[in-house]
C-alpha cells in the first residue's frame, strides 16, 4: 500500500465508455448473414410447402402463402441489414465493449480482470470468408458472456492471444496495474491489438 | 483420531452401512413400482421366488457397498495443494480438487448418519466442472480438521496468513461421540445469532407463503386426481369432490374452505420452517461465519465473507411489525456452462430471521462495514407504461376478444375490473419500491411488491455491465442497467441514461483500477 493515494475523484473526467468509437464488424460478415438467412428461408420454404399440401382440403390461397413468405424474407434481410450497422466492438486498455441491438440497443462491457476464458468459433459459412466469432466468458454465467461475431480470423486470433496474456498477467498483480491512467480509444480497427501488445511490453 | 490426511484414507467403518442404505434408497426409488406390480400381479407360488430375488439383490448390494467402501479413498496432497478422492470399483475415478478453487466445505448429517454417528463432508468447488465432491461417512473430529485444512489453504493463499495459526486452533480434544453438538471448537464463543422457537414461529407465520401455496396446490391437485381415479376405478357414483365442483359452492362453505386452506398453508409453512431451521445458530469462527441448522438433517456451513457476491435482505409488512428480517447470501454459482438461475439457489445461504441489530452485525462481519445507502436513483414514470400495457391492457383486450366470440364467458367480463385494480395496485408498489442507491463502496437495489428486498453488491463483484435503451427512449434519455455477477444479475430499469453512464464509468474505473478480486 505504499503507492496509496486518495485524491478527490472527478467523475466527469473518468473515461467514458459510451463515447468510445467502435470498430465495425468485417464487411464479409454481411455475406455470412445472407447465407444463413438463405439456408433458413430454404427450410422455411420447404416447411410451408408441406403445410400448404396438408391444408389443401381447406383450399388455402397460394398467393397469400407466397406473399407472406416473401414479406417475411424481406423483413428478415432488412432487420439484419439494420442490425449489422448497429453492431460494433472496441477494445480499451482494460476492458472490452460490444454494442448491438435494434429495438433496444445494448452496450456490454467486460473488464479484462473478469475474463475467465476466451474461445474462437468458426462456422461453416464464416470459414468460407475467413471470419470467426470471439466468445468471451466471465463467471457471470450465460448472461455474463459476450460474443463478437464477424471478425477477421487473423485479427480474432491476435485479439484472443492478447486478451489471454492480459488475463494471465492480471492474475499476478503488479503495482503498474493499479495506475489510474485509463487512457482509451487510441486507435481502433486492425491495429488495436498492436496497441495492446505495446502496452504489455511496457509492463 | 487421525489428523494426518497426506496418506490415502478410507471413510469411517460405518461408511459401509451408509453406502448400503443410500444405494438401497436409490434402487428402491427406481424400482418400487415394477416390484409392487410384480408382487401384486403374481400368484402366491411365484411370490417366494420374488422374495428370494429381493434377498439376492440385497446381498449383491451389500457386497457392492463393501467394495465401493474399500475403493473409496481420499487424501490431501500438501505439495500440489490438491485434495484427491479416488473411487469406483471397476472404473477407477480420480477426482482432483484444487484447494484454491474450493468455495465452501459443509459438514452435514442426515437422519441415518445421525443414528450411526457419522457426518458427511461436502466440498463445493468453483471449478468449471459442476461435480461436487462429497465424503459420505466421516467422524466429526476428522471432518472438522479436514475442513480446517481445506479451507486454511484457501485462506492462506488469499491473505497470506500463517498456516500454523490455523492448525493450532483445531485442538483435537473433543471426541466425535457428541453427535448433537456439531461445533466443537467455537463452543465457548457466544453465537452471533440464535433462533429461538418463538422466532421460528414468527418466521413460519410470516414468510414464504409462495412456496407453501405452491406445495399445497400441487398436493391438492394430486389428491383430486387420485380420488377421481379411485372413484372411476371402483365406479362410485358420487364423489364428494366432483359433486362440489359440479354443484358449485355456497358462500359459507367457500369461506370455510378458504379458512381451512389458510390454516393448512400456515401449518405447512410452520412445519417447513421448524424442520429446516431448528436450532439455527450463527457463530463467528475466525474469518468465517459458521452456520448450523436442522431438525432431522443437521447442516453445518462455513461461509467465507469474500465469497459472498450479493447479499440481500427482505421484509414484508408483517415482518416489519415484528422486526423480523430475512437475510440471504448469494455465492458464486460458477460454471460458465449453461446453469439456470434456479440452480444458483443451492449455493444461497439463508438466515430466515433476525432483527435489525443482528443484521447489521452480520453485514458488518461480511463487509467490514455497514453498507450505506448512498445517492438515490428513481426510475422514470414510464416504468409504468409498458407494465400497464403488458399486464393490464393486453390481457383485458385478449379476454374481451375471447368473450365476444365465445358468449358463455360474457358474464365473467366484469372480472376485468377487479383484476385491473389489483394488478394496478401491485404495479404501483413495484414502481414505488424500484430504487437504486449508489455509494462509493456499495450498490443497493431495492425492489419488490409485498416482500421488499434490498440487494447489496460491491462494485468489484461485477463481472459484466450491460446498459440498454429502447430507441424511442433516446430523446427522453432513459435507459436500463444490468449488472452481471457470479451469483445472478441486478436490474435497474428506466433510469436516467446520463446517470447510468456516469455510474458505469465509475464502476468500471473501480473494477479496473482496484486490486480487489471478485472471489
Amino acid at each position: 500500500m505504499q503507492d496509496f493515494t486518495n485524491e478527490n475523484l472527478d467523475l466527469s473526467r473518468l473515461p467514458k465508455y459510451e463515447t468510445v468509437t467502435l470498430s465495425e464488424l468485417h464487411k464479409n460478415y454481411w455475406k455470412v448473414i445472407l447465407l444463413n438467412i438463405a439456408v433458413f428461408m430454404l427450410f422455411l420454404g420447404l416447411a410451408s410447402y408441406l403445410l400448404f399440401f396438408l391444408l389443401k382440403s381447406s383450399n388455402p390461397e397460394p398467393y397469400l402463402f407466397i406473399g407472406g413468405y416473401l414479406l417475411f424474407g424481406i423483413l428478415l434481410v432488412m432487420f439484419y441489414a439494420i442490425s449489422i450497422k448497429k453492431r460494433g466492438y472496441a477494445i480499451r486498455e482494460k476492458d472490452l465493449i460490444y454494442k448491438s441491438g435494434i429495438v433496444s440497443i445494448s452496450t456490454s462491457v467486460i473488464p479484462f480482470s473478469r475474463i475467465q476464458h476466451i474461445t474462437l468459433n468458426e462456422g461453416i459459412f464464416s470459414r468460407m470468408f475467413n471470419l470467426a466469432a470471439l466468445h468471451i466468458y466471465t463467471a457471470g454465467g450465460i448472461s455474463g458472456n459476450i460474443v463478437i461475431p464477424g471478425l477477421d480470423i487473423e485479427l480474432a486470433k491476435s485479439i484472443k492471444e492478447e486478451l489471454t496474456k492480459q488475463v494471465n498477467h492480471q492474475d499476478t498483480p503488479t503495482p503498474h496495474q493499479n495506475s489510474k491512467e485509463h487512457s482509451l480509444e487510441k486507435s481502433q480497427k486492425n491495429n488495436d491489438h498492436q496497441e495492446l501488445s505495446k502496452d504489455h511490453d511496457g509492463n | 483420531m487421525e489428523t494426518n490426511f497426506s496418506a490415502p484414507k478410507r471413510q469411517s467403518a460405518m461408511g459401509v452401512l451408509i453406502m448400503f442404505l443410500s444405494h438401497l434408497q436409490h434402487s428402491i426409488r427406481a424400482l418400487i413400482i415394477p416390484i409392487l406390480v410384480l408382487v401384486i400381479k403374481s400368484k402366491s407360488i411365484t411370490q417366494g421366488y420374488i422374495l428370494f430375488g429381493i434377498l439376492l439383490f440385497l446381498i449383491t448390494l451389500a457386497i457392492y457397498s463393501y467394495l465401493s467402501y474399500l475403493k473409496f479413498t481420499f487424501f490431501l496432497d500438501e505439495e500440489k495443494q490438491e485434495f484427491i478422492i479416488q473411487k469406483g470399483i471397476f472404473n477407477r475415478e480420480n477426482l482432483i480438487i484444487r484447494l484454491d478453487k474450493i468455495q465452501q466445505v459443509n459438514i452435514n448429517q442426515s437422519l441415518i448418519q445421525r443414528i450411526v454417528g457419522v457426518y458427511s463432508l461436502e466440498i463445493d468447488t468453483a471449478g468449471s466442472d459442476k461435480k461436487e465432491a462429497s465424503i459420505k461417512a466421516i467422524d466429526h473430529q476428522s471432518a472438522t480438521i479436514l475442513r480446517e485444512k481445506l479451507l486454511a489453504r484457501t485462506y492462506q493463499t488469499a491473505n497470506g496468513h500463517s498456516h500454523t495459526e490455523q492448525s493450532n486452533l483445531s485442538e483435537p480434544d473433543h471426541i466425535g461421540a457428541d453427535v448433537n453438538e456439531p461445533v466443537s471448537q467455537s463452543r465457548n464463543i457466544q453465537p452471533l445469532l440464535k433462533l429461538s422457537s418463538s422466532s421460528l414461529l414468527k418466521i413460519g407465520l410470516t414468510s414464504n407463503y409462495g412456496a407453501s401455496i405452491a406445495l399445497l396446490t400441487g398436493f391438492i391437485f394430486a389428491i383430486i386426481e387420485a380420488t377421481r381415479n379411485y372413484t372411476e376405478a371402483f365406479q362410485l357414483e358420487q364423489n364428494p369432490i366432483s359433486q362440489l365442483s359440479t354443484k358449485g359452492l355456497g358462500l359459507i362453505s367457500l369461506c370455510i374452505l378458504l379458512v381451512i386452506a389458510l390454516l393448512i398453508v400456515l401449518g405447512t409453512n410452520l412445519i417447513r420452517t421448524f424442520v429446516k431451521y431448528f436450532d439455527f445458530e450463527i457463530r463467528r469462527e475466525k474469518n468465517f461465519l459458521s452456520i448450523n441448522s436442522g431438525l432431522f438433517d443437521k447442516k453445518h456451513t462455513l461461509l467465507k465473507p469474500a465469497r459472498v457476491q450479493i447479499s440481500s435482505y427482505s421484509q414484508n409488512y408483517f415482518q416489519k411489525k415484528l422486526n423480523l428480517i430475512n437475510l440471504r447470501f448469494k455465492q458464486a454459482a460458477f460454471s460458465t456452462a449453461a446453469e439456470a438461475d434456479q440452480d444458483n439457489k443451492k449455493h444461497d445461504i439463508e438466515i430466515p430471521g433476525c432483527d435489525e441489530k443482528e443484521r447489521n452485525e452480520i453485514l458488518k462481519m461480511i463487509y467490514n462495514q455497514l453498507p450505506v445507502q448512498g445517492k438515490l436513483f428513481i426510475p422514470n414514470y414510464r416504468f409504468l407504461f409498458l407494465m400497464v400495457m403488458l399486464r393490464i391492457v393486453i390481457p383485458a383486450l385478449v379476454f374481451s376478444g375471447i368473450a365476444t366470440s365465445y358468449p358463455p364467458l360474457r358474464e365473467y367480463l366484469y372480472w376485468i375490473i377487479p383484476y385491473a385494480i389489483l394488478v394496478g395496485i401491485g404495479l404501483y408498489f413495484e414502481y414505488a419500491h424500484h430504487r437504486l442507491y449508489v455509494s462509493e463502496e456499495f450498490i443497493i437495489k431495492k425492489s419488490g411488491i409485498w416482500d421488499i428486498e434490498y440487494q447489496t453488491l460491491e462494485p468489484h463483484k461485477i463481472q459484466k455491465i450491460t446498459t440498454k435503451q429502447y430507441f424511442w427512449h433516446k430523446k427522453a434519455d432513459i435507459g436500463h442497467l444490468i449488472l452481471h455477477t457470479a451469483a445472478g444479475t441486478l436490474h435497474f430499469k428506466y433510469g436516467k441514461y446520463a446517470d447510468i453512464h456516469r455510474m458505469v464509468n465509475y464502476w468500471l474505473y473501480k473494477v479496473e483500477s482496484g486490486k480487489k478480486d471478485w472471489m
